[in-house]
């Protein structure tokens, strides 16, 4: 073994050293302390929701703007009233289909509806249809995912009743649904959440099962930690980054089934609104009154793209790795 | 000293990171002759093995070599153009790794692999042609059924094995220098003998130079001539290592020895206080001041040369400076 | 020797894994992850567990935590079969017997702080009545680890390795534990980290009177932390005695390998070992008949593929071998 002796004569060299040097042990401490001290202050502070948000606003610049678009959006819609000045239903036929002005920046529809009001309003329905059932779809989704990942035996019944209803044209599912229950906007919610469950799922059994193998949750378990806690404490905050993605990504696929809906007329009824349906009205006059349909289409575009810059931002500064 | 097969020469490897810079390569020299086997020897973020990316030119972004120069035959790699460099690596240089699951591509027989590295450089020789030779590598290694074994897929292969084919598709080519890095950490005890025992005995027959990565003294002690301690992104002490463990002299290295339980005596384990520092907020002065038992004030303040201790062994501490006559306030 | 008083006990412990086809059908196959284990941990000693991967040390460790369900077999803890115990009798089990893991980087949740980590099994099993009076349990514990306490609302992700193995040290301790399962605790870290976790299990052990089972294949780190150390191979106990009596003379030729096989820290005693043992470790799925070691011995006999060699005692140790002999 690398000798002992050697480790004296080093530190006897030191011993000597250090008489030479005037350093005394306490002055060594001290300079220790103070380079521990130190060392201590380069650590990143504790993170809040605050801290990671502002550093998302300052590092993600397209997460930012997105931020503040659907905030703008949001503000619009929820205060289109006061923000316009045309009665959405209204119908003037001697104002139908003229293209965008300063009286109507977004033209007028073929029974002269302000396009612009029309998608203020419509706003409404459509960010509800997205906001909604996406969330109860995957509370759903979360839940059952993540019981048919940990708990083992009950994963053939749910896996296979979500392999159901992903099989089924999920339209034709929503169609179901709408004329049992008939058509109104509560029922456009139930619809939607009972399709939109099953991807969130299947996503979420994945997760679970790889967490589920991971050292920290059997540290849980050895702890006597009881199931349904080790799944709401260590494994739902670790699938977090994806159902941020997934929830930003589900919303406009809820938007078009609500647009899908309203096209075979089950979904929102006229004379209400909704850009999903305003785009598919439009359909007719795509070519002699193309804003008709730009304009809701660029409504859902924008609020689509934002939605998913800011899940990706948000995921990011989510992920503590990554930090 | 002659040339060195290998002359690494102040190397500095940046990574330009979020939070600042981190030098990983601090002015690094190391020096391999031809057939000699070196030892690196540091704990994890020490350097090291960036020192084995500069080398092979395997760096990802964002780290950087910005100085120093990387002679090898007399060439300068770091100033070769890439197709150049290219032609050299896995040909006359090559690289084992730590983990031979990951090294292999899982969807590829083992042999078709090996076969692949050599006609990449041999482009004279024939399918089949190269085809024998893997097999007479694979035989050399001392992988059994080698023909039967040229057909299977990484996964139908134990880790030894795995490793074994690793060194297999390194010395298909013959090169002149080895590079291993951390070779053994993840082979059982008795399967890391049989590999450490095969790497010797190629390195002897076939007088390839071995740069051995590794935290594990013992293996240094069994399988190197001379080793480079390495702490922080420098070399603190380097020599033979007959010398280093008769006469250790930098108190990091003494510190690494002492700490290794060595089956004899059950004494308190020698503890060396603290922890790394960041790389991104080094200390003032020697970068091993805070955990030294030893440090003096000049410690805290300027950063130790290597000093040569005797011919050959050179120590980065201030307790081995030469004196200039009698310093007296 | 005094009669010395047992903490916990296997019996014919074993674990089998059954193989399944592609239709989920079960294969006549099984992997015998561990087979037929008995052994003994007294209190207040250390018991390793020694041996490669897939020797089943870490199956059995995790066994005694009833993470794994043995398939046979019983573990007496404090004379009560925890194999038998309900959920509820478990939780008092799981209070008295826990685990630090391999891997301070995965034994962590990543999004947990520091202080919700160690007050993990304090809440759990509804300890104290406040916030504060955990609060100021968790900072004792970080103290007593040796990790700043100012550092409680950190991530884990924000420590070094050594750091997250003192958090997972501190967390086992919070019970206050009679039985520490420590598998692997410090394979992950480097030298000069390692060193001072192994003494500050030590000294934990001294202060609060702990006894553990050590999962190592690290030899040095067995002989230096342990009083009795037990072989495995194959699922199998090779060699179970004193740590000093089988460093100096092991008596199955395995433990003699073994330790032959590690990288001596001698130059000097050169590259000229002893014999390197050949050969890969069989699988588990269809072991060797006989002496599972057999077929990398290079003193197996005929006997060794007939008939399966029982643990024998040797004074204060058993072994496992047809021609051990003291």
């Amino acid at each position: 073994m690398a000798s002992f002796e050697q480790a004296a004569s080093l530190a006897a060299r030191a011993a000597v050293a250090s008489v030479k040097e005037r350093f005394s042990p306490e002055e060594r401490t001290a300079a220790i302390e103070q380079i521990e001290e130190e060392e201590l202050k380069y650590l990143p502070a504790p993170d809040t929701i605050k801290t990671k948000l502002l550093t998302m606003c300052r590092e993600n610049r397209a997460a930012a703007v997105s931020a503040a678009v659907l905030a703008v959006m949001a503000f619009a819609i929820i205060f289109a009233d006061k923000l316009t000045v045309y009665d959405p239903n209204a119908v003037n036929l001697m104002e139908r289909l003229l293209p965008p002005s300063g009286a109507h920046w977004c033209g007028t529809d073929d029974l002269g509806r302000d396009v612009f009001t029309r998608i203020l309003y419509g706003g409404r329905v459509s960010l509800l249809v997205g906001v909604i059932p996406t969330t109860i779809s995957m509370v759903i989704g979360v839940i059952l995912g993540m019981i048919s990942g940990y708990i083992r035996r009950t994963e053939a019944v749910i896996m296979r009743l979500a392999d159901i209803v992903l099989a089924f044209p999920s339209i034709v599912l929503a169609m179901v649904v709408m004329y049992t229950l008939g058509a109104t906007t509560t029922n456009i919610f139930i619809a939607l959440s009972m399709i939109g469950w099953a991807k969130t799922a299947r996503v979420v059994r994945s997760q679970t099962l790889s967490l589920r193998e991971q050292e920290f949750v059997e540290a849980a378990r050895g702890m006597g930690v009881r199931k349904w806690t080790i799944m709401f404490r260590h494994i739902l905050p670790n699938c977090l980054p994806s159902l941020i993605v997934l929830f930003t990504l589900n919303i406009p696929d809820a938007i078009l089934s609500e647009a899908n809906l309203s096209f075979l007329g089950v979904g929102t009824q006229p004379p209400d609104s909704s850009w999903g349906l305003m785009v598919s009205q439009a359909r007719t006059f795509a070519q002699s009154s193309p804003w008709m349909l730009i304009f809701p289409s660029l409504a859902i575009l924008i609020m689509v793209l934002s939605l998913n810059f800011l899940g990706d931002g948000l995921r990011d500064v989510m992920d503590p790795h990554t930090r | 000293m002659g040339e060195a097969l290998l002359q690494i020469r102040d190397l500095h490897t940046n990574f330009y990171t979020r939070e600042g810079l981190v030098r990983a390569v601090d002015g690094v020299s190391i020096d391999i002759e031809a057939g000699e086997s070196v030892g690196i020897v540091g704990e994890s973020g020490c350097g090291k093995s960036m020192t084995a990316m500069s080398l092979m030119g395997l760096l990802k972004r964002p780290g950087k070599v910005d100085e120093g120069r990387i002679l090898f035959d007399g060439q300068d790699l770091t100033a070769m153009a890439s197709g150049e460099r290219r032609r050299l690596m896995g040909n006359r240089i090559s690289m084992i790794f730590q983990e031979p699951m990951t090294s292999l591509n899982p969807v590829t027989t083992v042999g078709r692999q090996v076969r692949e590295a050599l006609l990449l450089h041999r482009k004279d020789m024939s399918r089949a042609q190269a085809r024998d030779r893997v097999i007479e590598v694979f035989q050399l290694v001392g992988i059994p059924d080698a023909a039967k074994r040229y057909g299977e897929y990484p996964h139908q292969l134990s880790g030894g094995l795995r490793q074994r084919v690793m060194i297999a598709m390194a010395m298909v080519c013959d090169p002149a220098l080895l590079i291993a890095d951390e070779p053994t950490t993840a082979l059982d005890v008795t399967i890391e003998a049989q590999i450490l025992h095969l790497m010797k005995q190629l390195q002897e027959e076939r007088g390839t130079a071995v740069m051995m990565i590794t935290h594990n003294l013992g293996v240094v002690a069994q399988f190197c001539t001379r080793l480079y301690v390495m702490y922080a992104g420098k070399v603190m002490e380097s020599g033979t290592v007959r010398e280093i463990f008769k006469n250790v002299c930098h108190p990091y290295t003494e510190g690494l020895m002492r700490s290794v339980p060595d089956m004899k005596s059950r004494e308190r384990l020698y503890n060396i206080r603290g922890m790394v520092p960041s790389m991104l907020h080094l200390p003032r002065g020697c970068r091993f001041c805070p955990r030294c038992p030893y440090s003096m004030a000049r410690c805290f303040e300027r950063e130790p040369d290597l000093y040569e201790q005797s011919p050959g062994h050179f120590v980065r501490c201030f307790l081995f400076e030469p004196e200039k006559g009698e310093e007296k306030p | 020797m005094s009669e010395r008083e047992i903490l916990l006990e296997t019996r014919n412990l074993t674990k089998e894994y059954q193989l399944k086809n592609n239709f989920g059908v079960r294969k006549r196959q099984a992997v015998h992850a561990v087979s037929d284990v008995s052994l003994e941990i007294y209190k207040g000693e250390t018991l390793s567990l020694v041996g490669e991967s897939g020797c089943g040390k870490s199956t059995l460790g995790r066994m005694m935590m009833r993470l794994i369900e043995p398939t046979g077999g019983e573990i007496l803890f404090e004379g009560q079969d925890i194999t038998a115990c309900s959920e509820r009798e478990m939780n008092q089990v799981y209070q008295k017997i826990q685990m630090i893991f391999q891997d301070p980087y995965a034994s962590l949740n990543p999004r947990m702080k520091v202080r919700q980590l160690i007050a993990e099994p304090l809440v759990t099993h509804k300890v104290y009545g406040t916030k504060e009076e955990t609060e100021k349990r968790v900072k004792e514990l970080m103290h007593m680890v040796g990790i700043r306490p100012e550092l409680i609302d950190r991530y884990p992700h924000q420590f070094s390795g050594g750091q997250r193995q003192r958090i997972g040290i501190a967390r086992a301790l919070a019970l206050n534990p009679k039985l520490m399962v420590c598998d692997e605790p410090v394979s992950a870290l480097d030298v000069s980290i390692q060193s001072q976790i192994l003494n500050l299990l030590k000294d934990l052990q001294q202060e609060f009177n702990l006894t553990y089972l050590f999962i190592s294949h690290d030899l040095g780190v067995v002989h230096y932390i342990s009083d009795r150390i037990c072989v495995m191979f194959l699922g199998k106990v090779c060699e179970i005695g004193d740590t000093d009596e089988i460093y100096e003379n092991p008596l199955h030729p395995y433990t003699r390998f073994l330790l032959q096989a590690v990288p001596s820290m001698d130059p000097e005693k050169g590259q000229k070992r002893g014999q390197i043992l050949t050969g890969e470790i069989p699988s588990a799925v269809n072991p060797p008949s006989g002496c599972r070691f057999r077929t990398r011995c290079p003193y197996a006999k005929p006997l060794c593929a007939e008939e399966e060699p029982k643990l024998r005692s040797f004074g204060n140790r058993k072994a496992a071998c047809h021609f051990a002999a003291l």
